[in-house]
């Protein structure tokens, strides 16, 4: 018998390892790990008030600090019964945006591309193929200058509050991002020139796809829970179809639908919602010898460059239409209630669930992140895609499992902070 | 002889390390300027020391995050506590003082008795720390002076002014006068006053200053409606242990 084990497997975000036991051909034990420290943020808003909880989540991660903000607002908002305004849902909307473009660009090119050109990393990439990495770069700054100019600062924004938000944009500041957006436009379309000419492992399994549907476009911040077998609900009922279970081997839960393993992220969303894509999407898939859907998972890595493709395309159309005024945030009255809000962030379908006392205080919550939703089908896919790679030298084999994992962007900050549920649900 | 790097991490949400990557029109310059031996969230082939510098973020949350910041500590000449995590605990060291902290652990057992459970706690509680940039996250022009300065071999100096400090200089209107709370008087002002300049409040991402006023900004609070519970919930967000200690001045 062989054994694998990958300490604290590099280029993905937060900590995490995989212990793999092979007999003859067959996996006997496949345990994907969360080895982050425990952090309890759902017990942590235990008590807290309404207005005090959105920062203390948002800290859940970094990369999709806006996510989390978003995301509890709108949980806030539902729960409250209040009704922002249009400039506040699209501000929200750009801040998204400009999260997923920063997010999909430094997963693409920082974590992911270097596997496959053969470096240690993107910065050891930089003199060899300097154009790369400048485009990256370039994508970086246009999704974090969206952020930063809109949320107030790059991570962790904090101008979008309950109601609405603390300031809005100038027309400088939006005249900037327009021509920031326009160029990064050329530099998305490239990036899905150069992903989807990438060859990757020709591994096909057939696993749920369970995205968003928004019924005026490609999925972003509301709509319905679908899937392509038929599910169709509203987030509200999330825990009828969700059930989280726990291992024994990690910090971090899993979910399952009826007891099978599903995917979330850029890749079911475009499964099942490629029809709604942009025009240039359109285009380039044409162009391209890629279709969807797709049963790979390193496909994930298209469908995220096709989102970098579609949401800047989509930010320029909403930046240029909308004019920015001051407002303040809508007045309400807190209430015994209870709300619940799923959108989709860069890793596919986030759920807060909050419940509040009649001051206002937090007295239940609940928050399932899409990397604790991917978990199981990632260890399902490691089982199956290993036995064909057994004839290869171990680091090979080892290179081929991490590419499989980076390809499923999967974040382990944000794995990491429940082992409450039971008490939540108490 | 280009400067050994490091840029580690421990239980946290990533965020600080990202405010380094994402440095941008910077970040190549940079890099050509050290050599960044390691740096796990980007790389493959990461030493194992020695460092001449380190960066850890994250708080002390397991015990391998503690073993793991006694071993880098060990092998760094210069470590650096970034970000509010390392330097002040964050949010996760708060459960300690949470109201129900006897109960969360009781029900957290009686499913996960297989982990160790450790209480969140920072770096300083274990190590010996050279500087710590608060923040959450930590302001980039801040931490790019500061690595600017340290490659100069100057002694890089971080802010110690409040909030309110830099409010008056950026003619901001003071949002406490109109009724938004803000923990400006008592907050360390690296961010340049970041959030009140963008009329939101000072929430207190970057820790109390030293000489804090303690009770003059909870009268204050008090003045514009917030109640001592809520408060202590503002407080107690990003630095507790550090406004415990501070209080105890009093």
């Amino acid at each position: 018998m062989s054994k694998i084990k990958l300490n604290h497997i590099c280029k993905i975000e937060g900590h995490a390892n995989l212990e793999l036991e092979i007999e003859g051909n067959t996996i006997k034990k496949c345990h994907l790990e969360a080895a982050e420290g425990a952090r309890f943020f759902e017990g942590i808003i235990i008590g807290k008030k309404y207005d005090e909880i959105t920062e203390i989540v948002s800290r859940i991660c970094g990369i999709c600090s806006v996510g989390h903000t978003v995301t509890s607002l709108k949980t806030i908002e539902t729960a409250f019964g209040i009704n922002v305004t249009r400039q506040t849902e699209v501000l929200r909307e750009l801040l998204t945006m400009g999260e997923r473009i920063r997010s999909h660009a430094t997963h693409l090119y920082f974590l992911c591309l270097p596997d496959y050109t053969g470096h240690s990393s993107a910065i050891e990439m930089a003199s060899k193929y300097k154009k790369e990495i400048t485009r990256a770069l370039n994508l970086i700054k246009t999704g974090n200058k969206l952020v930063e100019i809109i949320g107030g600062r790059e991570m962790h924004p904090f101008t979008s509050v309950v109601g609405g938000f603390t300031r809005s944009i100038s027309g400088e500041e939006k005249n900037k991002l327009l021509t920031m957006l326009k160029q990064a436009s050329l530099d998305a379309a490239k990036t899905y020139e150069l992903f989807s000419k990438i060859v990757y492992p020709s591994f096909e399994r057939y696993r749920e796809n369970i995205s968003l549907k928004q019924f005026d476009g490609f999925p972003l911040l509301e709509g319905t829970i679908i899937s392509d077998k038929g599910v169709s609900l509203q987030p509200d009922k999330y825990q009828e179809f969700l059930k989280e279970s726990f291992n024994i081997y990690s910090t971090s839960k899993f979910a399952l639908r009826e007891g099978k393993e599903f995917m979330v992220g850029a890749l079911p969303r475009v499964n099942n919602n490629f029809k709604l894509l942009s025009g240039n999407c359109e285009r380039l898939i044409k162009k391209s010898r890629i279709r969807f859907p797709s049963k790979n998972p390193f496909h994930n890595l298209i469908a995220q460059s096709l989102e970098l493709v579609h949401w800047i395309e989509h930010a320029i159309d909403l930046l240029s239409r909308t004019e920015f005024f001051n407002e303040v945030p809508v007045e309400f009255k807190p209430k015994k209630c209870k709300g619940i809000a799923a959108t989709e962030v860069p890793r596919g379908i986030l759920y807060h669930h909050y419940e509040f006392d009649n001051k206002g205080f937090v007295t239940k919550s609940n928050i399932i992140t899409p990397t604790v939703q991917n978990l199981k089908t990632m260890e399902k896919d490691i089982k199956e895609f290993v036995p064909s790679l057994l004839h290869k030298k171990k680091e090979e084999i080892i290179l081929d499992i991490e590419k499989l994992i980076r390809a499923y962007d999967p974040c382990f900050s944000c794995s990491t902070h429940f082992l409450n549920v039971n008490w939540k649900r108490s | 002889m280009k400067p050994k790097v490091a840029i580690h991490s421990i239980t946290g949400c990533a965020g600080c390390q990202l405010t380094i990557y994402f440095l941008q029109d910077h970040l190549l310059d940079l890099l050509s300027k050290i050599d960044l031996v390691a740096a796990p969230m980007i790389q493959s082939k990461n030493s194992k020391g020695p460092y001449d510098i380190c960066f850890l973020e994250g708080s002390v949350s397991s015990e391998e995050d503690l073993e793991k910041a006694k071993e880098y500590r060990e092998k760094s000449t210069v470590l650096i506590a970034f970000g509010t995590c390392a330097a002040f605990g964050n949010m996760q060291s708060s459960l300690k003082y949470h109201p129900k902290k006897k109960d969360i652990p009781k029900k957290i057992y009686k499913n996960v008795d297989h982990l160790k459970i450790v209480e969140s706690t920072r770096l300083c509680d274990h190590i010996d720390i050279d500087y710590t940039i608060p923040g959450c996250p930590p302001d980039k022009n801040e931490v790019f002076k500061f690595i600017k300065d340290l490659l100069l071999e100057k002694k890089p100096s971080l802010t110690t002014n409040p909030v309110c400090y830099y409010c008056t200089l950026n003619e901001n209107n003071c949002l406490i006068e109109q009724g938004v709370p803000c923990l400006g008087p008592i907050t360390n002002g690296g961010c340049k006053a970041l959030c009140p300049t963008n009329n939101h409040g000072c929430t207190g991402c970057r820790g109390p200053i030293d000489d804090m006023n303690y009770t003059a900004q909870k009268a204050l609070l008090k003045r514009i409606g917030v109640s001592e519970e809520v408060f202590i919930q503002k407080v107690q967000k990003f630095a507790p242990k550090r406004f415990d200690e501070l209080i105890k001045r009093f």
